[in-house]
C-alpha cells in the first residue's frame, strides 16, 4: 500500500476531538509551535481552515506554506491526512 | 491593486476567473490574493496573444471596463423585457415586506459583526467581517440615488414603494431576482458560470439551507473589478439581488435568514455538498462520508453495469459489422440461384427454336422419300395431328392429374386414334400422311411407340401414341409444383432434424458420462477416506481389525435410500479399485465366521493425506488461499466501522479459464472457508459472467461485514489479490432480490476446508482427523 506515515494513521483512525495541531501528519514541532502563534492551537482548528478552503489541494498547501513555511512534503502529509480524515469522518 | 479589493470583490473577481473558491476570511485573504494577482499576470500574458475581450454573455469576458456597460445594458434590457408583462404590484408588496426583514435582520447582524471582527476564529470573522463590509457599502445610499443608471430607470415602479434609498437597492435587487425567478433561463445561463455567491451571508445561506439548491447563485456578470463607486454598487445591488433570490427560492429556509446571522456560524453539523457538483445521494446510507460514496455510487453503477454493457457493446460492435455484409451476400445469392432455377425452368424459351417443321412437301429442294405433292392433304393431315396431339395431351394430362383409377393410360393404341380422328373425316391415306409427318417432327411433341412401348419410326409398326407435353389444368400444375417443393423442404428438414438429433445425443451421452465418472470418483475417494480413518482408528485401538468388508464400506458410506441408485456407481468404484489402487489390498477374511471380501489399507505414510484443492492443470496454481499481501487492519483504505452490511469481492477468478461445472462452488467454498467463524454471510452469489471476477457477499450485520472484509480484502487466492468494497444494501437487494429474505449463516458446502490448506497446515489436518 501507499506510504503513510504511523502518525498518519493514528490521526486518520478515530475523530480527533481536541488533539492538538502537532499530532496531524506531516506537523511537528516547530510548526505546530508557528501554527499555535498564529492562532491555530487545535487540530480542528486547522480543519476549519482546511474546509472553508473548501478542501481545496492547491489552496490549502499555499496557505499551510505561507503560515507555517512548510515545505511541500510536510504539507502535502498535512493536506492528505486532513483529507482522508474528512472522507472518513465528515 | 488586489489588496483594495473588498472581500467580495475579490472573491467574485477569483469566480470570475474560474476559481471558485472558499470564503474570503482573514487568513484566506493574503492566499487570495496572491492567487488573483498570479491569475491576472496570466490572463493579461494571454489575452494579449489572443484577440480582445470578447463581450460574451458568459462571466469570463467581464472582467474589462468596456464590457461592463454593455453588459449592464443586456441585463437591463432582459429586466425590462421580462417585468413588463408580469407586473404584479401584489408580489412587488410581498417582496419588499422580505426584504424589510432581510434589511432588518442584516441590520441587527452587523451590529454584532462588528464585535466579533476581532475575534480570532477565522470563519466567524469570515463571514461576519464581509457583513460588515456588505454594511459599509450598503452606507453609501446617497452614491447610489444620485447614479443615473439605467437599471434606476427600469426599477422606478418599485422606487416609489420604496422611501428608504437603501431598500430601494434592495427592491431594485428585487425585481432583478423575480425577474429571475420567473423565467430566466437566459439569465441563469448568464448566472451559471459562478457556482457561489460573492456575498458571504447568502453564501453561508446556501451551506445551511436544504442543499438542493444548487441553482447558481450568482454575482452578476457584468460587475467588474474596477474600483468604480458605479460599479460597485451595481454589484451590491445584485448581490443582495442573489441574496434574496436564494432565499425566494427557499423560502421554507426564510426562517434560517434571520439566525444564521445572529449565531456563531460554525457549521456543526455536516455540511451537504452542495456547491460540489456530485449529485444527491438517493440513499440515506450512513451520512458520514457521504462525498466519498457519492463518486463510490458512481463507480458501483458503473460495476454492476460493467458486464452487461461491456458484453453487449463488444458483441455488437464485431456482429454489427459482419451481419450486414453476411445478409447482402445472401441475398445476392438468393436471386442468383433463382434466376438459375427459372432459366432452367424455362429453357427452350430462351433458346431459340432451331427446328422447323418438315411438312414432307415435295418440292424442288426437298425430294425425301414418299412426299406428297398435294398440299391439300398435307393441311389435313396435319389438322389431323393436332387434333391427335391435342387429345393425346389432354389424356395425358387426366392420367397425370386425376384419379388413377380412371384406367385409361397415357398412351392411345392405333386403333383409338384412328376411331378418334374419323370424327374428323379422316381417311386412312391421310392418317398414314399424319403418322409420317409425326415421325418427321419430333419435336411436335408425339411419340409413336411399338406395341412393346418402343419409340418407332416406322408408320406401319405404330400401335401407340403418347404424347409428351402433357396438358394439365393450371390447378393440377400448382399442386404439382407445391407438393413437390413441399416434398423436397422436407426431406432437406428431415435430413437436418436428423444430424442434429444426433449431435445432441452425442452431446448428451457424453455428458452422461462425465457425471458417472465424477460420481465414481467420489464414491472412490469416499472409499479411501474411510478405509484411512479406519486404519487410522486401528492404529490407535489395536482390537479393531485392520481391514473393512467390501459390502460394511458400502453400507457405511451410503445410506439405504440410495443404493439401488448408486449401486451401478459403486461397482465401477470397486472394479477401479481393484484394478488402480495400489494402496488398498483386496483379501478374502473372516468375519465373525463369513468370508467376506475386503480392503486392507496398506499405510502410506504421505504428509498430507487430505483432499486437494482443484488444482489448474495448465498454470499450476491451486485453488487455495495463499496469504496475505498487506496489514488489511491498518491499511490506509479500511475504515473503522463498515458503512453496509454488503460486500463485492473482486478478481476471485477468471470466467475464461474456468471449466466444469460446479466451479462456482468451489469459490463459494473458499470465501465461506475464509471467512472462518463469521456466522453473519445470509446471501453469496458469484458472478459467473464478470470478467473481473466478482463475487457478491451479503452479511446480516455491518459488523460481520466488516470482519468479513477484513478476512478477504488483500489477500492472495489462486494468485490473484482479492480486493473487497462495500456496496449500497438497496443496489444488491435490487441486483438480488432473493437476498432480501435470505435468513441463515451460510457455510461451506463440505467440511474439509480444501482452500485453506496451504495457510496453516498443522491446524488444519488436526481439524480434519
Amino acid at each position: 500500500m501507499s506510504s503513510t506515515s504511523q502518525k498518519h494513521r493514528d490521526f486518520v483512525g478515530e475523530p480527533m476531538g481536541d488533539k492538538p495541531v502537532s499530532a496531524l501528519a506531516g506537523i511537528g514541532e516547530k510548526l505546530g509551535g508557528r501554527l499555535e502563534e498564529e492562532g491555530f492551537d487545535k487540530a480542528y482548528v486547522v480543519l476549519g481552515q482546511f474546509l472553508v478552503l473548501k478542501k481545496n489541494e492547491e489552496f490549502f498547501k499555499d496557505w499551510l506554506k505561507t503560515t507555517c513555511n512548510a515545505n511541500s512534503k510536510q504539507s502535502a502529509d498535512c493536506y492528505n491526512c486532513l483529507k482522508q480524515w474528512c472522507d472518513t469522518f465528515l | 491593486m488586489a489588496a483594495q479589493l473588498t472581500d467580495e470583490e475579490l472573491r467574485a473577481e477569483l469566480k470570475a476567473l474560474g476559481q471558485n473558491v472558499g470564503p474570503v476570511t482573514a487568513t484566506t485573504r493574503r492566499l487570495y490574493e496572491t492567487k488573483l494577482t498570479q491569475l491576472r499576470s496570466q490572463r493579461r500574458k494571454s489575452s494579449t496573444a489572443a484577440s480582445g475581450v470578447k463581450p460574451s454573455r458568459k462571466l469570463i469576458g467581464f472582467s474589462s471596463d468596456e464590457s461592463e456597460g454593455e453588459a449592464a445594458e443586456r441585463n437591463g434590457q432582459k429586466f425590462r423585457h421580462r417585468r413588463t408583462p408580469k407586473s404584479r404590484p401584489s408580489r412587488t408588496v410581498n417582496r419588499s415586506e422580505n426584504s424589510h426583514e432581510h434589511v432588518a435582520d442584516s441590520r441587527g447582524a452587523s451590529a454584532k459583526a462588528r464585535v466579533s471582527v476581532d475575534s480570532r476564529s477565522s470563519r466567524k470573522s469570515g463571514v461576519l467581517g464581509s457583513v460588515v463590509g456588505a454594511r459599509r457599502r450598503g452606507a453609501t445610499p446617497p452614491v447610489h440615488d444620485h447614479k443615473p443608471s439605467p437599471d434606476d430607470e427600469e426599477y422606478s415602479d418599485t422606487d416609489g414603494d420604496m422611501p428608504d434609498g437603501q431598500a430601494s437597492s434592495y427592491a431594485v435587487g428585487d425585481e432583478g431576482s423575480s425577474v429571475n425567478g420567473q423565467d430566466s433561463f437566459d439569465m441563469n445561463r448568464t448566472f451559471n458560470k459562478t457556482g457561489g455567491d460573492a456575498t458571504p451571508p447568502s453564501f453561508s445561506l446556501n451551506t445551511w439551507g436544504s442543499g438542493k439548491n444548487s441553482t447558481p447563485r450568482t454575482s452578476t456578470p457584468t460587475k467588474p473589478s474596477t474600483p468604480d463607486t458605479n460599479s460597485r454598487l451595481k454589484p451590491i445591488a445584485n448581490h443582495h439581488a442573489n441574496h434574496i433570490h436564494s432565499n425566494r427560492k427557499q423560502s421554507k429556509m426564510t426562517v434560517w435568514v434571520s439566525s444564521p446571522l445572529s449565531r456563531p456560524p460554525l457549521p456543526t453539523h455536516r455540511r451537504p455538498p452542495s456547491s460540489s457538483p456530485t449529485p444527491q445521494q438517493p440513499n440515506g446510507g450512513t451520512p458520514p462520508a457521504s462525498k466519498n460514496y457519492n463518486s463510490e455510487e458512481d463507480i458501483l453503477q458503473k460495476e454492476f453495469q460493467t458486464a452487461e454493457d461491456l458484453n453487449s457493446v463488444s458483441g455488437g460492435v464485431y456482429w454489427g459489422q459482419y451481419v450486414s455484409r453476411v445478409l447482402l451476400v445472401l441475398m445476392a445469392l438468393f436471386f442468383l440461384v433463382l434466376a438459375l432455377m427459372y432459366l432452367n425452368v424455362r429453357w427452350d424459351l430462351v433458346t431459340p427454336k432451331t427446328t422447323t417443321d418438315n411438312f414432307l412437301l415435295c418440292g424442288p429442294d426437298v425430294t425425301t422419300e414418299g412426299c406428297s405433292e398435294n398440299k391439300n392433304k398435307v393441311a389435313e393431315a396435319l389438322e389431323m395431328v393436332h387434333h391427335l396431339h391435342h387429345k393425346l395431351s389432354v389424356l395425358a394430362g387426366e392420367y397425370l392429374c386425376g384419379d388413377q383409377d380412371f384406367g385409361l393410360s397415357r398412351n392411345m393404341s392405333r386403333s383409338d386414334a384412328v376411331q378418334f380422328l374419323s370424327k374428323y373425316r379422316c381417311t386412312k391415306p391421310v392418317f398414314s400422311l399424319a403418322l409420317r409427318l409425326i415421325t418427321e417432327n419430333p419435336h411436335w411433341g408425339v411419340r409413336l411407340m411399338t406395341s412393346k412401348g418402343e419409340d418407332t419410326a416406322e408408320v406401319d409398326a405404330v400401335d401407340w401414341l403418347e404424347s409428351t407435353q402433357p396438358d394439365m389444368p393450371l390447378l393440377c400444375r400448382l399442386q404439382r409444383a407445391f407438393s413437390i417443393v413441399f416434398l423436397r423442404i422436407l426431406a432437406v428438414l428431415a435430413c437436418v432434424a436428423m444430424v442434429w438429433g444426433g449431435v445432441e445425443l452425442m452431446r448428451y451421452r457424453w455428458r452422461r458420462q462425465e457425471e458417472d465418472n465424477r460420481l465414481m470418483y467420489n464414491m472412490i475417494e469416499r472409499i479411501l477416506d474411510a478405509l484411512k480413518k479406519h486404519a487410522e482408528a486401528c492404529r490407535h485401538n489395536t482390537d479393531l481389525q485392520p481391514y473393512l468388508a467390501i459390502p460394511h464400506v458400502r453400507d457405511m458410506l451410503i445410506p439405504p435410500q440410495e443404493r439401488k441408485k448408486l449401486g451401478q456407481v459403486w461397482d465401477r468404484a470397486v472394479k477401479f479399485l481393484s484394478a488402480n489402487e495400489s494402496r488398498i489390498r483386496v483379501e478374502s477374511q473372516q468375519i465373525s465366521g463369513e468370508p467376506f471380501t475386503v480392503w486392507r489399507w496398506i499405510n502410506v505414510d504421505t504428509p498430507n493425506n487430505r483432499l486437494y484443492p482443484p488444482i489448474n492443470e495448465l498454470t499450476g496454481r491451486v485453488k487455495a488461499w495463499q496469504g496475505e499481501a498487506f496489514d488489511v487492519d491498518s491499511s490506509v483504505n479500511s475504515r473503522p466501522y463498515s458503512p453496509t452490511p454488503c460486500l463485492k469481492i473482486r478478481n476471485m477468478f477468471d470466467p475464461d479459464i474456468e471449466t466444469g461445472e460446479d466451479w462456482h462452488v468451489h469459490i463459494q467454498d473458499a470465501i465461506l472457508e475464509k471467512c472462518g467463524d463469521n456466522n453473519g454471510i445470509v446471501h453469496i452469489a458469484v458472478d459467473k459472467s464478470s470478467r473481473e471476477g466478482c463475487v457478491y457477499l451479503k452479511c446480516n450485520s455491518h459488523d460481520a461485514a466488516g470482519k468479513a472484509f477484513r478476512a478477504l480484502h488483500g489477500s492472495w487466492f489462486d494468485g490473484k489479490l482479492v480486493t473487497v468494497k462495500y456496496l449500497w444494501l438497496d443496489r444488491y437487494h435490487q441486483r438480488f432480490p432473493d437476498a432480501l429474505h435470505a435468513a441463515g449463516p451460510l457455510r461451506p458446502s463440505n467440511p474439509l476446508k480444501t482452500s485453506l490448506m496451504h495457510l496453516d497446515k498443522v491446524e488444519v489436518e488436526d481439524h480434519l482427523l
